[in-house]
């Protein structure tokens, strides 16, 4: 609703304020709205680009043609960290105002409302994508050797939803000081300040170190140093691509995807554990089905996190102590392992692909049968116990944890046309585990063990909630170990985003999880071979590539994380074929992954796409689209002049050793 | 399918024979050639060249945990990198057409983490990890060896609808010995004994030699190295009168169909690693290939050919594209860097510097030749892969040419000493039987002598190992021992079971000072 009522917006601007696309090199702009009637959400508006010189007159700026109207709610507390409000501690010159930072449409607002006149000012610039929101307010400005002092300054972090309270507002030890440019106009459009019309308040967007600050200061008498003046200050500050494609700032753009999309898996995941727990206490199709559907909602956000992999950052490095180790050390390998090795974990048919031998658990030493049946080995199944049965016996077959695990506990075998495990014809059903495998032993329990097969399952969660929460606090621009040595890694770590896309897309997707199940026609070899959901992993896994490179990821709640992009990197430095190639073949992939996708909802499982027929020429379109991005892709690593390979050789800024 | 280990608990767990040693020297010898003088060797010590410390050139990764041998060439491309991670998920599934007998269900069941195999830890455990290739002399047939008639050339414990062949295990000796200046050793000798024979009676003249699978790393740096440069170093009649002989092993390409020079396998029995690869799909996890089309029953194995005959429709049970891509995998999993080395002095920390000394000045180097240049790596005689199918004609791999390696072997075959007794049939007491469930069949060997010959290869002859990544195989897998059969414990096992060719560079070790034998053990530490 919301979003569409800000297209409807972005139409009447024109083009100045709003078409401005991820390509174009462009900046911010400023906004100034007045609302209709008291207490209206329709506004008359007027925008205007930066002021480059003082006094900034009133003619920069142009009215905007309509009424356009925010939607309820949008001053209300509430929301997330990345999007949210605050309002001024107190009164300043009379007024409090209420404070916004949200993404809108793809653009982030930042703005405050005069919440006696309803009268909103502050900045809208093309990149959302800020995270780690802050408020600021600070009073009592002086003027120092050219700087602004301010006497006090107050941080407060976004209201929750039960409201707004001057308690939230922390202070700052101290008297900061800010250089007195930040609050005189200057040349360019990525970043700059404006005074509104009346000349009561100057707009300011600046970048002050890795942080976006969008404030809002009101006009004192000038001075020869603040021409426009200066005075109390309140706004916010968020991490922020800023609109201008610099390399730094797609890596902030890559940066706050990548926190994005992994908080996404942990909030699902988490989502996940709260219906497996409903499932465990009380078993019935229903809770069943909830369960299967949160596990599917669940994989949504994570294959989209996929392109993160493959480039020594936190998934495959960030250690149990949240620190940063060498490749490998990270929980990729306890998340998203398989093929999984079920007959180690639980009862299987008698014969299924992969599972007689070392992997099933007879043969493990020190374990009997499986891990569920052998409560004398292993009593209590916690997360800790079964990180630590993962890969048992150093053996990589042995996965026992993560999203697999979770699914084979859910669904079961996918058995074959005729009930038979292994190599067969297959048919369009998923594993059908009956809900009462986790009924109460003596009331109703299949299969034996159930009450075992519960703990399990919730470990297996607890184990994945805390493993995707690690991974995304790494990435947190607000202090997540890995976050600044990233956004520092200038062409190392451009690089890290290339070779994760090509490594991801070719190696991984076309080879191990589709060229091989094609070519050794292996259910066992499916990504989600239990719940038939690997038409998504695929589509998901090329949409996490294509994101990379666009810059883009569309959050679960429908928000848009973007901004400068490794494309919009290339086109600014005139590589235009090059970024089109590479466009192409993403969307050419994405064509061909689609068609997988399609047939899979129309009833034609992956497993049995696979499987010689009409379908396979389907797999085999949507692998060559993967391995037709590799050339594109090695155009792109020489246009941009970046490293990749051994990325741990070149580099100080991460640390490989 | 179905595990079917034909292990029953005995009663009886491993039974230990402890035999005491007098003599400082803890071996029979039965030294085919060799100076068993314990005078120092002339070799000289070669100054340190600093690609020592990457031992597989490009092909050198920086690891040295769980994960070391499981690295790819760092030079591959994407593409590279795609056939390598499939032919990784190959190597460790379980393919399809598994069977109907086999030893174990995948490579990586042997090659745990791309690593050496273990024993056993007891008698109860199944062999999965080693095998028993079997074998009949017989001047009259080819290589003087023919296989079983009923169990083939070798024995596969498990089967998948059919009953698995045997199932073997190992009785361990305690050898105790002493080193001149006092220090104690024990050393376990194996025992090899098979009880439960599924399909019959084996041979009386049966034999067999065991085998633990090997390392993976370097393969493909080793099949690199130009036939001429290994063939140069052979000396097969010992003209240089050091006391080590040195014979290359030759066997067919079955694609080339021409004989080449073997060096893959503890007798140097296969030219390359893609008919190694192929071999063992089909020898130890039942799987045919365009190279062994024929599974692993023999004619007299009724069962197995019934099952196998179920699933048969012509075609090999693994497509050229798969083995292509195992065999790509095979080729360019890197060697690790070197450890012990001070970065500041530009060489090996100074305890590793004198245990090269010790190396060279033992002689270990006569057959552990530390180095050699690769040529122009072929791409597969299979062709290229080409995402659904492979394409003539290959491109050779650059990642694994020209590179300066550090194997320390020369590929050749040794006499290691030993001697076997004929196998005997006894019961679990050790007394004589001829017939029966309990009746078991027992093979005893002195020394590291399996008494089969294979190709070129005798009884006693083994091909040098590699020792790149030695330091390495018991953090990859804790239960991995060291020599063909995994007997040692540790690599000074290793050391104290050399004999014939090696016996008097064994003797120098042995008569070296404490701080000298720790040191060699450093300087193996680092490989």
């Amino acid at each position: 609703m919301q979003r569409t009522i800000f297209r409807s917006l972005a139409t009447t601007a024109g083009v100045l304020l709003f078409a401005v696309g991820a390509h174009a090199q462009s900046g911010v702009q400023f906004l100034h709205c007045v609302p209709t009637a008291q207490g209206a959400l329709t506004y008359q508006c007027a925008i205007a680009a930066p002021c480059t010189a003082a006094p900034c007159p009133a003619s920069q700026w142009q009215p905007i043609a309509g009424t356009p109207t925010l939607p309820a709610g949008f001053f209300a507390p509430g929301g997330t960290r990345e999007s949210a409000i605050q309002r001024t501690p107190v009164a300043i010159a009379g007024a409090t105002y209420t404070l916004v930072n949200k993404d809108v449409g793809g653009q982030r607002w930042a703005i405050v409302q005069n919440e006696a006149d309803g009268i909103v000012t502050g900045n809208v610039f093309p990149t959302a994508g800020g995270s780690g929101v802050q408020f600021l307010y600070c009073a009592d400005a002086s003027e120092s050797s050219g700087s602004a002092v301010f006497g006090s300054c107050f941080l407060a972090a976004p209201c929750d939803s039960t409201g707004c309270g001057a308690d939230d507002w922390q202070s700052i030890a101290g008297s900061p000081e800010v250089a007195a440019s930040f609050f005189t106009p200057a040349a360019g459009r990525a970043s700059g300040l404006q005074l509104t019309p009346t000349g009561d308040e100057i707009l300011i967007s600046k970048d002050l170190g890795a942080q976006r600050w969008t404030i809002t200061t009101l006009a004192q008498p000038a001075s020869s140093a603040f021409p426009l003046g200066i005075g109390p200050v309140f706004g916010n500050i968020f991490e922020a691509p800023s609109g201008e494609v610099t390399v730094e700032n797609v890596l902030r753009t890559n940066a706050a995807i990548a926190f994005a999309v992994y908080s996404d898996a942990a909030s699902t995941a988490s989502a996940l554990h709260d219906a497996l727990h409903e499932f465990v206490d009380a078993p019935s199709p229903e809770t069943h089905a909830a369960a299967k559907a949160a596990w599917i909602a669940a994989r949504e956000p994570y294959q989209q996190s996929e392109a993160f992999r493959f480039q020594a950052g936190p998934i495959d490095a960030v250690r149990e102590d949240g620190t940063m180790g060498e490749d490998g050390e990270g929980p990729e390998g306890r998340i998203n392992p398989w093929p999984l090795g079920e007959a180690l974990i639980d009862y299987v048919a008698p014969a299924v692909d992969g599972n007689a031998g070392p992997e099933s658990g007879g043969s493990v030493p020190g374990v009997d049968g499986n891990i569920i049946a052998d409560a004398e080995h292993f009593p209590i199944l916690s997360p800790a116990v079964l990180a630590g049965l993962n890969e048992i016996g150093g053996d990589e077959r042995n996965v026992a944890t993560g999203y697999h695990a979770i699914e084979f506990l859910l669904w079961g075998q996918d058995l074959n046309a005729d009930g038979t495990p292994g190599f067969g014809n297959r048919d369009a059903t998923a594993g059908e585990r009956p809900y009462t495998d986790y009924l109460p032993e003596g009331g109703g329990c299949t299969n034996g063990n159930c009450a075992r097969r519960g703990q399990y399952l919730l470990a297996a969660a607890d184990l994945l909630v805390e493993d995707l929460e690690r991974v995304a606090a790494a990435w947190n621009p607000d202090g997540g170990v890995y976050h600044p040595a990233f956004v520092g890694g200038d062409k190392i770590a451009l690089g890290k985003i290339l070779e994760g896309m090509g490594r991801l897309g070719f190696g991984e997707l076309a080879g191990e999880r589709m060229n091989i199940a094609l070519v050794a026609n292996s259910q066992e070899d499916e990504h989600s071979c239990f719940s038939d959901n690997t038409h998504r992993d695929i589509l998901l896994d090329a949409l996490s590539i294509q994101n990379a490179y666009l810059g883009r990821y569309t959050r679960i709640d429908g928000t848009l994380v973007s901004g400068p992009s490794p494309d919009a990197l290339l086109r600014a430095q005139g590589d235009t074929a090059v970024a089109d190639a590479m466009t192409a073949a993403l969307e050419l992939t994405m064509s061909k992954v689609a068609v997988i996708d399609a047939r899979a909802k129309g009833g034609v499982p992956f497993d049995v796409q696979v499987q010689e027929g009409i379908d396979q020429p389907d797999i085999q379109a949507a692998i060559r689209a993967l391995r037709d991005q590799i050339p594109p892709l090695e155009a792109v690593i020489d246009a941009l002049d970046v490293i990749t390979g051994d990325l741990c050789q070149d580099t100080e800024e991460f640390e490989c050793d | 399918m179905r595990l079917i280990p034909r292990t029953r608990r005995r009663t009886a767990g491993v039974r230990r024979r402890v035999a005491f040693l007098l003599a400082s020297v803890c071996l029979t010898s039965i030294a085919a050639c060799g100076d068993a003088s314990s005078t120092r060797s002339t070799a000289v010590v070669p100054p340190v060249d600093p690609s020592e410390r990457s031992p597989g050139g490009a092909v050198t990764v920086d690891r040295d945990d769980a994960k070391a041998f499981s690295q790819s060439a760092p030079a591959l491309d994407f593409t590279g990198e795609a056939n390598f991670k499939s032919g990784n998920l190959l190597f460790r599934g379980t393919p399809g057409g598994l069977g109907p007998l086999f030893n174990t269900q995948s490579c990586q069941g042997c090659h745990n983490q791309d690593g050496r195999g273990s024993p056993p830890a007891s008698a109860d455990e199944p062999m999965i990890s080693m095998l028993l290739h079997l074998g009949i002399e017989d001047a009259a047939a080819p290589g003087g060896v023919r296989p079983d008639p009923i169990y083939g050339d070798q024995l596969q414990p498990f089967g998948e609808g059919v009953p698995g062949e045997a199932s073997p295990f190992i009785v361990v000796d305690e050898l105790h010995g002493t080193y001149p200046d006092g220090d104690a050793y024990v050393l376990h000798r194996p025992t090899y004994v098979i009880r439960d024979a599924s399909y019959g009676a084996f041979d009386p003249d049966i034999a067999w030699s065991p085998r633990v699978a090997p390392g993976m790393i370097g393969l493909g740096l080793l099949e690199a190295v130009p036939e001429g440069d290994i063939l140069a170093r052979a000396d097969p009649d010992d003209t240089d009168r050091d006391g080590i002989s040195g014979r290359p092993n030759f066997a067919d390409d079955v694609l080339l169909g021409e004989r080449r020079l073997g060096r893959f396998g503890v007798k140097a029995t296969q030219p390359s690693v893609l008919q190694q690869a192929a071999g063992a799909y089909r020898g130890d996890v039942g799987v045919t290939s365009s190279i062994y089309p024929t599974g692993p029953c023999t004619e007299l194995q009724e069962a197995c050919l019934e099952r196998a005959a179920r699933d048969d429709d012509g075609a090999p049970e693994l497509a050229d594209v798969q083995l292509a891509l195992v065999e790509f995998y095979s080729r360019h999993l890197a060697v690790p860097l070197r450890r012990g080395w001070d970065e500041t002095a530009g060489t090996f920390m100074a305890d590793v510097l004198r245990g090269r000394e010790v190396f060279h000045e033992s002689g270990c180097a006569g057959c552990h030749v530390p180095s050699f240049r690769t040529g122009i790596a072929a791409g597969s005689l299979l062709g290229d892969v080409e995402l659904f199918e492979v394409v003539q004609p290959a491109t050779p791999l650059p990642a694994l040419s020209g590179q300066t390696i550090w194997p320390y072997t020369d590929l050749l075959l040794h006499d290691m000493g030993g001697a076997c007794a004929p196998t005997a049939r006894e019961t679990a007491d050790g007394a004589p039987c001829s017939t029966g469930a309990d009746c078991f069949w027992v093979r005893r060997c002195e020394g590291l002598a399996d008494g089969l010959a294979q190709g070129e290869a005798s009884g006693t002859e083994w091909r040098t190992p590699p020792l790149w990544g030695l330091g390495l195989v018991q953090v990859v897998n804790p239960r991995a021992g060291f020599l063909h059969d995994g007997r040692a414990r540790s690599v000074e096992e290793a050391i104290l079971w050399h004999d014939g060719e090696a016996r008097a560079a064994r003797e120098r070790f042995v008569r070296a000072t404490r701080a000298d034998r720790a040191a060699l053990l450093a300087f193996l530490g680092t490989m």
